[in-house]
């Protein structure tokens, strides 16, 4: 189970740049939920020192980003510099990627959609014109994002969008 | 039994490009391309392993390779494989690659030497980016029992690509050339050489790329990418972002006349940059500039 807990272990770290200062600060102790080898703990302590890792961390977030920003595009510009800040607060919320586009919208899209209705977003722009700009645009999207077999023949459409790839490919 | 040529009878095809929407338009101009790469990966949507019918084609991404697959090859660079991580290999995921290899009748078949799925407990996570394997025995001898039981299903070829690598391992046990050469020795794979994630890699971890190249064995080469970057912080990253830098053009230079099995060398870009990268114009500039060097060894 070793290299599978270095590998969880990595991807926290990845993940969680708060975890990368912790394990800077604690050593070992900040891994100890990992069941790891000598070398795998000196492996992981090496590598929240190097400017890589912040590198990793940033890959890590555009990546998670790019699906939310591409297919939201008008929710996110109306949400303008709190956009920053809904999306800490959802990762912080959801750790985890999904993988598929729109079971990451999806959720992103109930997440914000709750916060604008507690009142709890901060910005210009009014929370019911995003809450039904966020609808219309996860409406297009979920219909965009639907394989083939769940179409109805007459549903065919040449829609065109933008991909989010991860970064390295 | 490790192949002679890991190309196998796969043609030589000449200069490719990664197939995007944003380049649909110069994707299937006449003569843009020789061949096309596609990620698969974005064609379809996963339900989930425990879903019945778990792949679904995306109906505008298939109408694309419905009109390529009769006009140029198609080439398939996955990302879900996942072949480096510690959790056995998807099966479910497998059986859609071959599937897809039967549909679409690539000439061969890549993904990436990283992993990005995890074990959690019971259940299977994305790690959310690819991550770099430890160069270690162990991990290369689960590499190729994993790559020897794909080559026997699909019949090859099979390549791995050589990936970006922000971080470095303290102890490794073999260095990346090492792991790569006794990879493919041992299964037969082939290697897809990224030379943009070679100069990364040689920028960030300050080597000298062309030492790399003469350490690795350039037999086992049969597709290499290109692509360019732009700094992340202190670190030059693999964004796909725009042009190839000169470094990586010296580097196809170097390489392509001493690969004897090369196919096919393929321009990469993410489609987020396309209109800052210059869009249809670009895409030529690229493409022309990579088709010289073809043309000059073949
Ligand atoms: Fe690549």
């Amino acid at each position: 189970m070793s290299l599978g807990d270095f590998q969880r272990a990595l991807a926290d770290l990845v993940a969680n740049p708060a975890m990368c200062l912790a394990v800077r600060r604690h050593g070992s102790d900040a891994l100890d939920s990992y069941e790891l080898t000598p070398r795998e703990h000196r492996r992981l302590e090496s590598v929240v020192w190097q400017r890589g890792m912040s590198a990793n961390c940033t890959v890590y977030r555009s990546t998670r980003a790019t699906p939310i920003y591409t297919l939201l595009q008008n929710t996110c510009d109306l949400l303008g510099p709190s956009l920053t800040h809904e999306l800490n607060e959802y990762w912080m919320a959801f750790p985890r990627m999904e993988v598929r586009f729109d079971l990451e919208i999806s959720r992103f899209a109930d997440f914000l959609a709750q916060r604008l209705k507690s009142g709890v977003v901060e910005c210009s722009c009014d929370s019911a014109a995003i809450t039904e700009v966020l609808a219309i645009e996860l409406a297009r999207e979920t219909e965009r994002l639907r394989p083939r077999d769940e179409h109805l023949p007459h549903q065919k459409r040449a829609a065109r969008f933008r991909t989010a790839l991860p970064i390295s490919s | 039994m490790p192949l002679c040529d890991p190309g196998g009878r796969a043609p030589r095809l000449g200069v490719g490009m990664i197939y995007t929407i944003s380049a649909d338009r110069f994707a299937r101009s006449p003569g843009a391309l020789d061949y096309w790469a596609i990620t698969p990966d974005m064609f379809w949507v996963d339900r989930g392993v425990d879903t019945e019918s778990r792949f679904g084609d995306l109906p505008h991404w298939i109408e694309a390779l419905e009109w390529a697959a009769p006009r140029l090859p198609i080439v398939a660079h996955h990302i879900g494989l996942s072949i480096g991580s510690s959790c056995p290999l998807d099966q479910g995921y497998v059986s859609q690659l071959l599937s897809w290899q039967g549909r679409w009748n690539y000439p061969w078949i890549s993904d990436h030497l990283s992993f990005a799925q995890i074990e959690h407990g019971a259940h299977k996570g994305s790690a959310g980016i690819a991550l770099p394997l430890p160069y270690d025995r162990s991990v290369l001898d689960m590499i190729c029992a994993r790559v020897s039981n794909l080559l026997e299903l699909s019949g090859g070829p099979l390549l791995l690509e050589n990936p970006a690598r922000y971080i470095a391992y303290p102890d490794e046990e073999l260095t990346e050339t090492e792991f790569i050469n006794a990879l493919c020795a041992r299964t037969g794979c082939g290697l897809l050489l990224d030379l943009h994630n070679l100069h990364c890699n040689s920028v960030n971890h300050m080597f000298d790329a062309l030492q790399w190249l003469e350490a690795i064995d350039l037999d086992h080469v049969v597709e290499v990418h290109v692509a360019g970057g732009a700094m992340i912080g202190d670190i030059y990253a693999d964004s796909h972002s725009g042009g190839c830098p000169n470094e990586v053009w010296d580097l196809l230079e170097h390489v392509v006349p001493r690969a004897p099995h090369i196919r096919g060398i393929t321009f990469e870009f993410h489609d987020s940059y396309f209109d800052r990268m210059g869009g249809d114009a670009c895409l030529e500039r690229e493409i022309t500039r990579a088709r010289k060097v073809w043309q000059r060894c073949n």
